[in-house]
């Protein structure tokens, strides 16, 4: 008589993947499961909100909690808030010009409500946005990126390799 | 080289047994083994084919590769795959089949293992093409395996049943590497090289099931052919098949035929929209519509799943309803795969209608594939030539399928915007994409083929 020996050898195949899919990478516990702790710490994040409207316009606001702030004197942060370029860069066919359009340093979190002009054949290839290498002790900085095609909410962590897409 | 043709070259015949009985119960066993065998393995090796598609958004997104890059990687497969079709379908009647089966699969794992360390672009696409023509001997070593264990009047059956293993294969890489792959706590969120470790551990275990399980031709193993067995007279046809070696002259002669050229340029176009979708369409829903890659796969795989159906609803309804006229029939199921991309693509932005528009988008699309890629074809070649028609028309619809990717790719990648969050030397990167172009494309390959293949509409049959 033939023994059927299809069904152990699918076992052992469905034993070996459910082991393979279950092992290992489960470091970076913070930024993996980050949604479980970021609405307890949400005063301490900067945020940032930007708009590429898609005929070469850009227009943003950010907030930054003064607990980020604490290394730098009062006019470190007017100084800050006075040059849009020191928080962000936009890299495109043809130069941008880039203004800070209002702030307030004396809030807390501080604002600023910046822009860029782009012109409207310029394709925004690039905006850089470099508030933690202006303040070493921003951790943290939550973000809402919209363009004609789409939107993104986002996170980003100084503790993490990459952008936090699940935050809630 | 001759001990790897000897290795893969079809046993010698031995000699007869005589009891009846033990032919019998052989019979059922191997038989049993070849379905099961083709049917779960074929899906299996399915898992190898579409990793990639699974791990783009992640490859994108690790700054790994660019869209463009993605997409002529993933054309490579399917340039590899078209060519597979052809030189493995010649190949495959020469060989044990459980043996060139097995290579190709074990072959394909090792694609998907090398694609997990590979960061070069040249390196992935050499890998990619490969994987393409490795996975290319799969399909033919089934067929000949049915051949060999299923006779003329119940291959049909059996060959339909054959035909769903590719439901497993897209179920198991569009719901079960994607769990893998996403974030919890829908999935395990492990890194994207597990999206092709995973499916290489299953194609090595497949290969081993199909080595071990799937057996040579029955003549090999001491018993008469299926057609003898069951007494139905297929051996001769297969044998006139087999003489008609001239018959590569009348094969050219369908190269002469304007409605075949028609077909395969809406067959082809037609493989434009389908892998448009299979292969961007889980990450157009994950950059634009912001659905998680689970959710995103899982759409993906409704509208495969309906595709099965959609195949049974073309043949029946052309038959009983149109009077076996494909025309009517592909205007009508060419009309479901178009309106819904209406829907899915511009559409309101509700995951009901979402879903129930990619369910009747895979029917429709599966239905007007059978046609163009089969039945249509079948119905206008010459009977003697088909093989050649169909041949035509597959390596065609794979060659724009391919293309569709790189261009797909280019498209994605020019529209790209990146907004780059610096900290001294490290950097963070979120991509934004824009799909309105590409989109335009793809609606735009469905509406050509469908116009294309309305244009047939007073060809009759041949023979």
């Amino acid at each position: 008589m033939i023994e059927y020996r299809i069904v152990p050898a699918a076992a052992v195949l469905i034993a070996v993947v459910s082991l393979g899919g279950c092992s290992g990478d489960d470091g970076g516990d913070y930024c993996k499961h980050h949604s479980e702790v970021h609405a307890d710490h949400i005063e301490s994040v900067a945020s940032l909100n930007l708009m590429a409207s898609g005929d070469g316009e850009l227009s943003g606001e950010m907030t930054i909690p003064r607990a980020a702030l604490t290394a730098l004197e009062a006019s470190d942060i007017d100084a800050l808030l006075a040059d849009a370029g020191n928080f962000f860069t936009v890299q495109s066919d043809s130069e941008c010009l880039i203004s800070v359009a209002a702030s307030n340093a004396l809030s807390d979190p501080i604002a600023a409500m910046f822009e860029a002009h782009c012109g409207a054949d310029n394709k925004l290839g690039r905006i850089d946005i470099t508030l933690f290498d202006r303040l070493a002790d921003l951790d943290e900085l939550e973000a809402s990126v919209t363009t004609t095609a789409t939107a993104k909410h986002f996170a980003i962590s100084r503790q993490c390799d990459a952008p936090i897409f699940r935050l809630e | 080289m001759k001990s790897l043709l000897r290795f893969f070259a079809a046993g010698k015949d031995q000699p007869r047994i005589t009891d009846t009985a033990l032919i019998d119960e052989q019979f059922r066993y191997y038989r049993r083994n070849v379905l099961v065998v083709i049917i779960l393995c074929y899906g299996l090796g399915y898992v190898c084919r579409l990793a990639l598609n699974v791990v783009k958004k992640p490859l994108m997104d690790a700054g790994v590769f660019t869209p463009e890059e993605v997409g002529f990687i993933g054309s490579m497969l399917l340039y590899g795959y078209a060519l597979g079709k052809f030189s493995n379908g010649f190949l495959s009647d020469y060989a044990n089949v459980k043996r060139f089966f097995a290579a190709g699969l074990f072959m394909s794992a090792m694609m998907n293992f090398g694609m997990s360390f590979s960061s070069i672009v040249w390196v992935s696409a050499l890998l990619w093409v490969l994987n393409g023509w490795f996975q290319g001997f799969g399909a033919p070593s089934c067929a000949v395996a049915l051949a060999n264990w299923y006779s003329n009047n119940e291959r049909g059956r059996y060959y339909g049943l054959w035909s769903t293993a590719h439901a497993i294969g897209e179920g198991l890489t569009y719901l079960g590497i994607a769990l893998l792959i996403a974030l919890p706590p829908k999935g395990l969120g492990l890194s994207w090289q597990y999206g092709f470790w995973v499916p290489a551990t299953i194609c090595v275990l497949a290969a081993a099931i199909v080595y071990t399980y799937l057996p040579d031709r029955p003549r090999t193993l001491g018993l008469p052919s299926v057609a003898e067995w069951r007494n139905d007279g297929g051996d001769k046809a297969r044998a006139a098949v087999h003489d008609a070696a001239s018959i590569m002259k009348d094969q050219l002669k369908v190269l002469a035929i304007p409605s075949i050229w028609v077909i395969a340029l809406a067959s082809s176009s037609m493989y434009v929209t389908r892998y448009a979708v299979n292969s961007w369409g889980n990450v157009y829903l994950q950059e634009i519509r912001g659905f998680d890659l689970f959710d995103a796969n899982f759409f993906i795989f409704l509208n495969t799943a309906a595709g099965i159906l959609g195949c049974v609803a073309y043949g029946y309804l052309s038959d009983k309803l149109f009077d076996a006229r494909r025309p009517p029939a592909n205007l009508l199921f060419g009309l479901m795969e178009l309106l819904p991309l209406f829907v899915i693509f511009y559409g309101p932005a509700n995951t009901t209608i979402l879903m129930i528009a990619l369910v009747v988008y895979g029917f429709g699309l599966s239905g007007i594939l059978a046609s163009l890629g089969g039945l249509f074809a079948l119905d206008i070649a010459p009977k003697k030539v088909a093989g050649a028609a169909m041949g035509f028309i597959g390596i065609f619809s794979y060659f724009g399928a391919g293309l569709q990717d790189y261009i797909s790719g280019k498209l994605i990648y020019d529209s790209e915007m990146q907004v780059v969050f610096s900290m001294g030397d490290v950097t963070q990167t979120v991509f934004f994409y824009d799909y309105s172009t590409p989109i335009l494309f793809w609606i735009g390959a469905s509406v050509l083929s469908l116009v294309l293949a309305t244009s047939l509409w007073k060809v009759r049959a041949s023979d």
